[in-house]
């Protein structure tokens, strides 16, 4: 579903990213896991569109995309959320996962201006939809507020809820469970693998071990830039240069 | 082609690039340190030359003493300003901040003209009004001043921003206010102290071009138009570029008067910022800027 | 927060016109006509502008550079080549929607400062050429012989007749807007003004809805300009510099950034208050500048923000009690029109 071949970043004189090859198939769930400034969100940010790399290639369901700008990898049904969160200010809860549905609506700019109808049914049935996914993931309630009176945690529900009102077939996910309180991150796994058991396609990047475990498919371990590991949870696990990385030489592994 | 009509214009376009240097130098030194574009620059320029001329022609008192006093009154009125204006915002944004300037601009506008009066006035020059002839092409020795004013104007504020405390505290509060703070810096003094350096060398600017040109109290617009064009030419915020983007600014006026349309020089001046703009949005010698996801 | 638009404010803005198309006869004599003529015309650039710099985050000192090719083209067809105004108008609107788009398109790839001295450098070169292209615009001295609108045969260029043409367009204009902002474009705009990179993975083209949302924004100023140059039947270069743009944007500010009602009272400032001052005379400047700075000192949102919180404190004493639900979702019916 989403491939990626030989990705290199490279700011000034940083190598970000180096020589990064990825393979996510359809339907699975790949976490990219490592220590903080390891490259992942610099990875999102590449597959989504939003970052140019300096070397390799993006291809998404098959089509090589690494010309392509972001608005039209969403059109492709790519769909993201961000490490820090890019919601709308200024607009409610339900605006801002309504904007999620930008793609798949159609009204232009003269059904726009001239309010014809076809534009206002689409409208109220874009929002009942919008009301629905958010009540699929608990906010129901909060629809009607504007997002500054959210919290953290809420938001990043809100912005999957976005993510998800595009229908994406590719959904990469950007520390879900930052944010949220402990309890809460089981409930992010279970929503994370009923959005898979739909067949959507998950990237992911998490710090949080125990979610990582229980949704992943496939692991990715990058560090400085560089790929360290990949492959089955319990393989990914037990490689000790990902212990190494995360917990320094000379530690009881059997911590990890 | 003529090489002292060559010369002639080059002089021209030095002489005037020189004045939209200072201009612009005023620009860069608020813009370090707000991102805010002052529009009262130009008028501290044209307030500074008023005050000198109106002393002057009220008391005659000597240069040496002209210059320092009218540079220190309109430079205490920008401190004034400043601290009536600017330090008040409950939310001192570059937007906010710049549209405050505006009403500075037209209060200080104003000002001049209840208190100095409509007239234009003017200052004799500083060494004379013979002419020098240099090559084929003759230069007023007010030029020399000019130039030489503020090539010492640019290193004098250059070596404020480098090697005093102060100079050093401002420029860390420009690149980074939160920090600066917690460093013990007081970044709304800094502030300030931006807005008196600006006004001070605005006036100074305003004085050394008065005798060449007559300044009335609305002068200060269009000067001040040309000085934010020149650093925009330059790049915002660097000292440097205000003195590129000047002298820039200056010779592209000056050439193109004479070899496209004197009609069309100012649209040449801006066709140069636009193409600028397009291929190299920092300016001449601005940095760009990294936004980070 | 953007207000949000909804089935009241439509009844407002009806409401309003209502009213306004009574001041014929409330007037005591043409003088609060033609008052009224300038703060439509001012309202249409004002409220242009505000969907350009509150809705998308765009700062544009070209705004009086637009105003004044629409005025021109209309004006120079008029009175050099003695085409109808009424076909002026569309003629206009598209040279003007043109000149944005080429503009538009290299510019908007800016951001911030550069926007604004691209948009300063651009109004700087129309105001050359507004003067130096003399066999066309009158040059300096400016443009003369400009006829009226006529209809039926009938000149519309009295006080009255006048300000019921501009009562129609401006009305039109303002609900071709509404309806532009209570749209799925609308709502790409505001999303890309608060947070661009995740509009952008949301799959809004940002640079085609800028390009967009200024071309309207300058078509609308375009609007403003054929009215006014049929109307006053001349125009100069000095009313579309850059001093102008700059006013119009402090305008906006003032009436506050992305506030519906904003330019309504942002027009109204610019339209009252030279006619305020005038009789100062000399301290006319003065009073100006002052009051400026203390309205932007006081008023940080613009008057917009403040109307905006005074009728949130009016809900908040309304509402009885914890319990109740917040105005705005009262006011939303069947949720299909907020």
């Amino acid at each position: 579903m989403i491939a990626v071949r030989g990705l290199s970043v490279r700011f000034g004189g940083l190598a970000a990213l180096s020589d990064i090859d990825l393979v996510v198939p359809p339907g699975t769930v790949k976490a990219v896991i490592g220590p903080n400034g390891a490259g992942k969100t610099t990875l999102f940010n590449v597959i989504s569109g939003v970052q140019a790399p300096s070397a390799g290639s993006v291809l998404l369901d098959g089509e090589n995309v690494t010309a392509r700008p972001a608005h039209e990898r969403a059109r492709r049904g790519l769909a993201r959320t961000f490490q820090n969160l890019q919601v709308f200010s200024g607009m409610s809860v339900l605006e801002n996962v309504v904007v999620g549905m930008h793609v798949k609506l159609h009204a232009g700019v003269f059904t726009s201006l001239l309010r014809l109808p076809s534009g206002r049914r689409e409208e109220a049935a874009a929002r009942e939809r919008a009301r629905a996914l958010l009540g699929r993931v608990g906010l129901a309630g909060k629809a009607d507020l504007p997002v500054s009176a959210l919290s953290f945690g809420d938001l990043k529900i809100v912005e999957i809820a976005r993510a998800l009102a595009s229908e994406p077939k590719v959904l990469l996910l950007d520390e879900p469970t930052a944010g949220l309180p402990a309890a809460e991150a089981g409930r992010m796994a279970d929503v994370i693998r009923a959005i898979n058991a739909e067949g959507v396609t998950v990237l992911l990047v998490e710090h949080n071990m125990r979610v990582v475990m229980s949704v992943s498919h496939d692991i990715l371990v990058l560090n400085f830039g560089r790929r360290i590991a990949e492959g089955e949870p319990a393989a990914v696990r037990a490689h000790p240069e990902v212990i190494a990385a995360y917990l320094g030489t000379g530690l009881d592994a059997a911590h990890a | 082609m003529d090489a002292s009509l060559l010369l002639q214009l080059a002089f021209g376009g030095i002489v005037s690039g020189s004045i939209y240097a200072l201009v612009a130098l005023g620009f860069n030194v608020v813009f370090k340190s707000t991102d805010a574009i002052n529009f009262t620059q130009g008028e501290w320029v044209m307030a500074g030359g008023m005050l000198a001329a109106w002393i002057h022609q009220q008391f005659a008192w000597p240069l040496v003493m002209l210059v320092p006093l009218a540079v220190g009154c309109i430079a205490l009125l920008g401190l004034v300003s400043e601290r009536l204006s600017i330090y008040p915002l409950s939310r001192p944004t570059p937007m906010a901040i710049t549209l405050v300037t505006i009403g500075i601009a037209i209060t200080t506008k104003a000002l001049v003209m209840l208190t100095l009066g409509k007239q234009p006035m003017s200052l004799p020059s500083f060494s004379g009004a013979e002419s020098i002839a240099i090559g084929g092409a003759s230069l007023q020795p007010q030029a020399l001043w000019i130039v030489g004013l503020l090539l010492a104007t640019m290193l004098g504020v250059h070596l404020f921003f480098e090697r005093t405390l102060l100079g050093k505290a401002m420029k860390a509060a420009a690149a980074d206010r939160d920090a600066a703070a917690l460093v013990g810096i007081n970044v709304a003094r800094t502030v300030m102290w931006c807005f008196v350096i600006a006004a001070g060398t605005g006036a100074l600017a305003g004085i050394i071009i008065t005798p060449m040109t007559l300044t009335s109290f609305a002068a200060g617009t269009v000067l001040g138009f040309k000085g934010f064009s020149a650093a925009m030419l330059g790049g915002l915020g660097s000292l440097r570029g205000a003195l590129a983007g000047g002298l820039l600014l200056g010779l592209l006026e000056s050439f193109a008067a004479a070899f496209i349309s004197s009609k069309y020089k100012d649209a040449v001046a801006f066709v140069v910022l636009l193409l600028l703009l397009f291929f190299r949005p920092s300016g001449l010698l601005g940095r760009a800027q990294i936004q980070k996801i | 927060m953007h207000a949000q638009i909804s089935a009241t404010t439509y009844r407002a803005l009806g409401i309003l016109w209502v009213l306004l198309a009574a001041l014929p006869w409330i007037a005591p004599n043409n003088y609060w006509l033609n008052l009224g003529t300038l703060w439509l015309t001012n309202l249409l650039l004002i409220a242009s502008l505000n969907l350009l710099m509150g809705y998308s985050g765009q700062i544009s000192l070209a705004h009086g550079a637009f105003y004044g090719i629409g005025a021109y083209v209309s004006g120079v067809l008029g009175a050099k080549y003695g085409v109808s105004p009424w076909i002026g108008l569309p003629v206009a609107l598209v040279a003007t929607g043109v000149v944005a788009f080429a503009v538009g398109w290299p510019t908007l790839r800016l951001r911030g400062h550069y926007l604004a001295m691209a948009t300063l450098g651009f109004n700087a070169i129309a105001s050359v050429l507004f003067v130096e292209l003399r066999d066309w615009t009158g040059g300096p001295n400016g443009l003369v012989n400009i006829p009226p609108y006529t209809l039926f045969g009938v000149k519309l260029d009295s006080d009255r007749s006048f300000y019921f043409l501009a009562l129609i367009a401006v009305g039109i204009a303002l609900v071709l807007l509404l309806n532009l902002l209570d749209s799925r474009t609308g709502r790409a705009l505001r999303a890309l003004s608060t947070a661009e990179v995740g509009a952008q993975c949301m799959g809004v083209d940002v640079h085609r809805y800028k390009i967009l949302v200024f071309v309207v924004s300058a078509m609308f100023a375009a609007l403003a300009g054929c009215l006014y140059a049929h109307h006053n039947a001349f125009v100069s270069p000095e009313s579309f510099d850059f001093m102008v743009s700059t006013m119009l944007v402090v305008m906006v500010a003032l009436g506050g950034t992305g506030h519906w009602w904003g330019a309504f009272l942002g027009a109204l400032i610019y339209t009252v208050l030279p006619e305020v001052l005038r009789s100062f005379g000399d301290l006319e400047l003065l009073i100006f500048g002052v009051s400026l700075i203390l309205v932007l000192l006081f008023f940080p949102r613009g008057m917009g923000g403040a109307l905006d919180l005074l009728c949130a404190k009016i809900a908040g004493l309304r509402s009885r009690g914890p319990g109740a639900k917040p105005p705005s979702a009262d006011a939303r019916g069947a949720g299909a029109d907020s």
